[in-house]
């Protein structure tokens, strides 16, 4: 089956090798041209098999979930259901607590977020150091795709906490999390400006 | 002579609207009509919804040249309506009141004869679409055409609700059907664990370290696999389904990890400063595509399993942020200019072509059997669920009703 596969795609691959770049098949006007596929036409050959006779005998379940005590698919069978993140797991950090904001797909602290890192530091700084731990948090605009933004806003937490280990901050009790792009600050739009307000970073402090 | 047939439907389909662009040989096509059985017509709420389906499945088959009007006879008749005589194939069906089953007959015009009879059910009637879908793969397959297996599977994605939430759901390829499995929180990348759809993992951002859990559908039991500070990602399942591509950041530091199921063992793929993510197995599983932003911008790269070499394998693009991969096939996003459009490339070579041309198209996803590619195309505020048939040039839009798509397999 496999080699079927191979060779079934190997064979559009080389009927298609002259195309166009620009010819797609995603549903849009480029996909009344002759496409990037080729016609077609050699991919299923004849009408083979047609006359084969073929006969099933009882009913086929064809269903594998929804019996038993499980898989109520009606419309309320959720099987889980959690609490809501962040309710109990800390609250906003203290007033004067500064978030910071990133450039498009940066997530180095640069000399214009120093002045911030050195304030959030101080302000910090007894209480983690006491043993509070504080959650740091990175979030990302809704630009990126989903793996990749959930690792920029963790790198964009871990760069900030790297700092404020600089700072004298005890690294064992901070946390940084990821929340990608789950949590906006702006949802009005998806305006350049908006975008900006959704890629930073948070801080709690836990209970 | 040949004729390239090119028609632009909106169907109607109750939860969704389906956009189709069907493009092949018409001599290579089969004639069919369908027949309702006059009996039990109209006897369930689903109905209509069920024949609109029927269409939908045997035109994204790319095998048919399907009559649109509903017609209705008996069942059991043997007799075939004179107006239908020029077609090569009818296909009778009926569908019973309790929603639950469906009995197809295809019957060749020609000599009368019925090619295959067969029965189906499904244990409750939202799950219907399941019904149609499974008679059109055994259709195709008694005719001889290429497996379109894919149609049949479920697909699984998480879609964010409001902030800091977002639920699982199963869904057929349609969206006809769609039921929430995790509600309550915040609930990640969910995954298949196995080719036959048995189990799935996602991750639980509902504790303080983001948590891998696996979800047995059968019994409903849930068990945690792992936990890891930052963000935990199961990025891909090995066929057999013994290890896990992982995503993960025990010191802070996004890298890619090879989970063993059985020995709770994780091995580290990649180390690197910056950013590796969204590792997928290629060919015979003994190396992985993935995604780094290892020289600027994130791109798509390959490695050996147990090496240190790494290879660009995106030939195209310079912010490639997701991929997936089937066999030495990939699949990866490129932003363009004011678009996020799908290329398709080898592992091995230098080949690119596009896939999509405007827009925002994102989430590429092979089927298991490579021949179909599943997308996500944002349109506005609007979540829709595509799919390009690679060798059929079927394409097809399926409208979410509500919330964005963080993740999705199938």
């Amino acid at each position: 089956m496999k080699k079927k596969i191979l060779l079934l795609i190997t064979t559009m691959l080389i009927m298609t090798g002259c195309a166009d770049k620009k010819k797609t098949i995603d549903g849009g006007q480029d996909a009344t041209s002759s496409g990037i596929y080729g016609n077609g036409t050699e991919v299923y050959s004849s009408n083979n098999g047609r006359t084969n006779a073929y006969s099933y005998g009882n009913t086929n379940n064809v269903d594998p979930y929804g019996s038993g005590n499980y898989g109520n698919y009606d419309g309320n069978g959720a099987i889980y259901r959690d609490g809501t993140y962040g309710d109990t797991n800390g609250a906003y950090a203290s007033s004067g607590i500064q978030k910071i904001y990133f450039d498009v797909n940066q997530y180095n602290i640069t000399p214009d977020k120093m002045p911030i890192i050195h304030s959030n530091a101080n302000l910090l700084r007894s209480q983690v150091n006491r043993g509070k731990r504080l959650k740091i948090e990175g979030h990302c605009d809704a630009s990126g795709s989903d793996e990749y933004n959930y690792a920029l806003g963790l790198r964009r937490a871990k760069s900030v906490k790297d700092a404020l280990i600089d700072k004298g901050l005890k690294a064992q009790n901070m946390l940084i999390i990821s929340m990608g792009e789950s949590s906006p600050e702006c949802i009005e739009n998806s305006s350049a400006s908006c975008y900006a307000k959704n890629r930073r970073v948070e801080f709690k402090l836990a209970h | 002579m040949r004729t390239i047939l090119f028609f632009l439907l909106t169907l109607n389909l109750y939860s969704f609207d389906a956009v189709l662009s069907i493009e092949k040989d018409v001599d290579s096509k089969a004639t069919l009509s369908l027949l309702e059985d006059s009996i039990t017509a109209g006897s369930h709420a689903n109905h209509s919804k069920l024949f609109k389906l029927l269409l939908t499945d045997l035109k994204m088959s790319g095998h048919f040249v399907v009559d649109k009007e509903l017609r209705r006879s008996s069942f059991n008749d043997s007799l075939l309506p004179m107006e239908l005589h020029d077609r090569e194939y009818l296909l009778k069906y009926s569908y019973a009141p309790s929603g639950r089953t469906l009995k197809v007959k295809l019957i060749r015009v020609a000599d009368s004869n019925i090619i295959l009879q067969k029965s189906y059910s499904v244990n409750v009637a939202s799950r219907y679409p399941f019904l149609s879908h499974n008679a059109v793969v055994d259709i195709n397959h008694v005719l001889g055409y290429e497996d379109i297996s894919w149609m049949r599977r479920n697909i699984l994605f998480s879609k964010y609700t409001t902030s800091r939430k977002s639920e699982i759901w199963i869904a057929d390829y349609t969206l006809s059907f769609s039921s929430v499995l995790v509600r309550g929180g915040l609930n990640l990348f969910p995954k298949w664990a196995n080719s036959n759809q048995s189990a799935f993992y996602y991750t639980s951002y509902n504790g303080m370290l983001p948590t891998l859990y696996r979800v047995d559908m059968g019994s409903g039991k849930r068990r945690k696999v792992i936990s890891s500070q930052g963000m935990l990602v199961a990025s891909d399942v090995t066929e057999d389904g013994s290890k896990i591509l992982l995503t993960m950041a025990p010191n802070g530091q996004p890298d890619i990890y090879e989970y063993s199921i059985s020995s709770g063992s994780k091995k580290r793929l990649t180390k690197f400063r910056g950013i590796d993510v969204n590792g997928k197995y290629l060919g015979d599983e003994s190396r992985i595509a993935f995604v780094s932003d290892r020289v600027g911008g994130a791109n798509i790269y390959t490695k050996s399993i147990g090496s240190n070499a790494i290879s660009r394998a995106a030939h195209y693009g310079n912010d490639n942020s997701s991929c997936d991969a089937w066999g030495e096939y990939l699949l990866y996003s490129v932003r363009e200019g004011g678009s996020d459009n799908i290329y398709l490339g080898s592992a091995n070579s230098s080949y690119v072509r596009p896939l999509t041309s405007s827009g925002k198209n994102r989430l590429p996803r092979f089927s298991k059997d490579g021949k179909v590619i599943l997308y996500i195309k944002k349109n506005g505020g609007r979540n829709l669920i595509g799919y390009m048939n690679l060798a059929t040039k079927q394409s097809a839009l399926f409208k979410m009703q509500s919330g964005k798509i963080q993740s999705i397999d199938w």
